[in-house]
C-alpha cells in the first residue's frame, strides 16, 4: 500500500445529526488549510434525531433540516449514507483514509426503568415509539402497533419533553396528525387507536422536572383532550418553584391552573398528571396489565424516596422516558459509566491520553442533554481541538488518498450522497401531495433505496 | 412567532444566544440583538444560555416587557434609521453582521 502525502486534511464524521453536521460546518467555512469531509451515516437519510426523533407536530423544529441541508450542500462536504460503522468500515480503515476521524454518532439507547415486569410485552423505550412515528425503518417490528391498537389506557413515564412528546402523541388523534408528515401508516394506525386515557407518571415533582414551559403547554391546547391533576400533588412545589428556577415556577403555576379548572366529562380521551410517584413494578402475565407506583417525597439534597402508599394504574402500553444512553462504536473507547465517548474538550482520550486524530461531538461527548442548538457551540468546541493540531495531523501520512468514497465503492456499497437525498427529499413531498399533506415521511428501507437510486 | 429578546439585552449584547442558534436567527443591533420571528423555529436553544435572562417565548414575556414582542418584529419590518429598505428576512444573522441601528424603542432606552 502506498502511503500519501497530502496538503489537504481529510475528515471522516460519523453521524449526520445536528453534531456532525456542525462539525462539519465549522471545518468547511475555514478558508486554510484546504479539507475534504465524509459523513458516514447509518441510517439512508440524514439528520439524525431531526428526522427520527423531533416529533412531527413540532414542524418549526423539524423545518431546521433545510438549514442543515445547505451544510451537506458544500462543495467539501460528502454525505455517504447507508453506510456503517462496524458493518461495512471499521474504524481503523476510517483512520487509516482519513487525518481525523470525528465521532457524533448520537447516544438515544433507551435507558430503563430497573425495576421487575419491565420486560413484559407492552413496555417500550421512548425510542421504539418516536422512531416508529418518525417513519424510521424496521421500527415497526418492535410490535409497538399491535399493543397501540389494542391499547385502551397507557402510561408514559418520564419527567423531560421526551415525556411530553410521548403524552401528545398518544392524545391526539388522526385528524390532529394529518398536517404532520408521520407515515401513511402511522397516520392510519392512530384511526384505529382506542386509548382513551394516557397517564404521565413523574418520580420528581412538578418543580423538579425537566419540562419546557413551551412544550408543557401544548398539552392544554390539545383538542378533546381534557388534563387531569390534583392540587394536592403540586402543593409542596408550589413552595420551591420560585427558588428552582423561573421555568419551574412558570411551569407549576401552569399545572396550578390546570389543577383549578373544572373537568369535562365530554372529552374523547383523557391526560392524567402524577407527580411524586415512583414507578415499583410491571404489573402482567407475559403481556403488561398495570403500572405499580409508589408515592415519593423529594428529599432536600434531591434524591426521591419512596415512602407513601402503593396503587396500581391499570394499562395496557408503558412508555419510558427516563433518558437515553450512547453505545460503543467497535474500536472506539466507551465510558460505559456515562454512556459517552471519553474525552476532553472534544479530544477522544485512550487509555487516558488524547487520540492524535480522534475527535468527537454532540451527545456521544457530553451525554444525552441539550437541544438541537446546543450542538452548534459543541461541535465548535471540538473543531478548535482538531484545527489547532492540524500540524500534527497533516504529518502523518494517510495509507490511501481515496478517502471513505473511495472504498465503499471499491466495496460495491451504494451509499446514498446529497443528489440520492434530494430524491427521497422530493418523493415525500409529492407523496404527501397525492394525499393532500405537504409530506409524508417514506418509512420502507427498500422504497427508500430505491427513490435514491433514481430507479 | 417563537422567542423574543427583551430590554436587559440593551447595552449588554453578550451574545451566548447566537453561538446555539441553530438557524443563525438572531441579528445584531447597535445596542442591542433581536429575534427574527420569521426565521426562528422555536427551539427554545437561546432562552437558557442568556445570561441577563432577557429571552423569552412570546407567550412567557413578563408583562412590562411586552412591547419587545411587536419590537422584535419591528426591526425586521420597518426602515431603520439609517437605512433605506427594512432588513426583511436575510436568512442568516452572518450573511449581514452587525447591523447598527436598532428600533426607536430601543434607540431611546434611557437605561435602568
Amino acid at each position: 500500500m502506498t502511503e500519501v502525502p497530502s496538503e489537504t486534511l481529510r475528515v471522516a464524521i460519523v453521524g449526520s445529526g445536528p453534531a456532525g453536521l456542525f462539525a462539519a460546518e465549522a471545518l468547511a467555512e475555514r478558508a486554510e488549510p484546504p479539507i475534504e469531509i465524509e459523513i458516514i451515516e447509518s441510517s439512508l437519510t440524514p439528520f439524525g434525531l431531526v428526522r427520527h426523533g423531533v416529533a412531527p407536530d413540532h414542524p418549526a423544529i423539524r423545518s431546521v433540516r433545510r438549514r442543515l441541508e445547505k451544510i451537506l450542500e458544500r462543495p467539501n462536504v460528502t454525505l455517504l449514507a447507508g453506510v456503517e460503522v462496524g458493518r461495512h468500515v471499521t474504524v481503523e480503515e476510517l483512520r487509516a483514509r482519513s487525518h481525523a476521524v470525528l465521532y457524533a454518532h448520537g447516544a438515544s439507547v433507551d435507558r430503563g426503568l430497573g425495576i421487575p415486569g419491565e420486560n413484559l410485552a407492552g413496555v417500550f423505550g421512548a425510542t421504539r415509539l418516536v422512531n416508529w412515528y418518525c417513519g424510521k425503518p424496521a421500527a415497526e417490528q418492535s410490535g409497538i402497533e399491535d399493543v397501540l391498537r389494542r391499547a385502551t389506557s397507557a402510561v408514559v413515564v418520564g419527567a423531560g419533553n421526551v415525556a411530553l412528546d410521548a403524552v401528545r402523541f398518544l392524545a391526539k388523534g388522526r385528524a390532529d396528525l394529518e398536517h404532520t408528515d408521520v407515515p401513511q401508516h402511522v397516520l392510519e394506525e392512530r384511526g384505529k387507536s382506542k386509548l382513551r386515557e394516557v397517564h404521565l407518571v413523574s418520580r420528581r415533582g412538578a418543580a423538579h422536572t425537566r419540562f419546557s414551559t413551551k412544550e408543557l403547554r401544548e398539552l392544554g391546547e390539545l383538542p378533546g383532550v381534557a388534563v387531569v391533576v390534583s392540587s394536592e400533588s403540586l402543593e409542596s412545589d408550589q413552595t420551591v418553584a420560585s427558588e428552582v428556577s423561573a421555568t419551574a415556577k412558570r411551569n407549576v403555576e401552569l399545572l396550578r391552573s390546570w389543577a383549578k379548572a373544572p373537568v369535562s366529562d365530554t372529552t374523547e380521551r383523557r391526560v392524567v398528571l402524577h407527580f411524586h410517584e415512583s414507578p415499583t413494578r410491571v404489573v402482567g402475565e407475559h403481556v403488561a396489565t398495570g403500572l405499580e407506583v409508589r408515592s415519593s417525597t423529594v428529599a432536600l439534597d434531591g434524591r426521591v424516596i419512596p415512602d407513601g402508599r402503593v396503587r396500581l394504574i391499570p394499562a395496557d402500553l408503558i412508555v419510558t422516558c427516563v433518558g437515553f444512553t450512547g453505545t460503543p462504536l467497535p474500536g472506539v473507547p466507551f465510558d460505559a459509566e456515562h454512556g459517552i465517548t471519553p474525552n476532553v474538550e472534544g479530544r477522544v482520550l485512550r487509555d487516558g491520553r488524547p487520540s492524535v486524530g480522534e475527535y468527537t461531538a454532540g451527545w456521544i461527548k457530553r451525554g444525552p442533554s441539550g437541544v438541537i442548538g446546543a450542538n452548534k457551540l459543541d461541535a465548535r468546541e471540538t473543531v478548535e481541538a482538531l484545527l489547532a493540531d492540524t500540524p500534527e495531523l497533516l504529518a502523518a501520512p494517510l495509507r490511501s488518498g481515496g478517502g471513505i468514497s473511495d472504498l465503499i465503492g471499491r466495496r460495491g456499497l451504494n451509499s446514498v450522497d446529497l443528489a440520492g437525498w434530494t430524491r427521497i427529499d422530493a418523493a415525500e413531498i409529492a407523496l404527501g401531495s397525492s394525499r393532500g399533506r405537504d409530506r409524508t415521511v417514506i418509512h420502507e428501507y427498500s422504497t427508500l433505496r430505491a427513490v435514491a437510486a433514481g430507479d | 412567532m417563537g422567542f423574543v429578546i427583551t430590554e436587559a439585552c440593551i447595552d449588554e449584547l453578550d451574545g451566548s444566544c447566537v453561538e446555539v442558534c441553530p438557524v443563525d436567527c438572531i441579528y445584531e443591533g447597535a445596542r442591542a440583538r433581536y429575534i427574527n420571528p420569521s426565521e426562528c423555529i422555536d427551539c427554545g436553544a437561546c432562552e437558557p444560555v442568556c445570561p441577563v435572562n432577557a429571552i423569552f417565548q412570546d407567550a412567557d414575556v413578563p408583562a412590562p416587557q411586552a412591547a419587545h414582542i411587536a419590537d422584535n418584529a419591528q426591526f425586521f419590518i420597518a426602515i431603520l434609521q439609517g437605512r433605506t429598505m427594512p432588513i426583511g428576512n436575510p436568512g442568516g444573522a452572518a450573511n449581514v453582521g452587525p447591523l447598527g441601528a436598532d428600533t426607536p424603542r430601543v434607540a431611546g432606552f434611557a437605561g435602568r
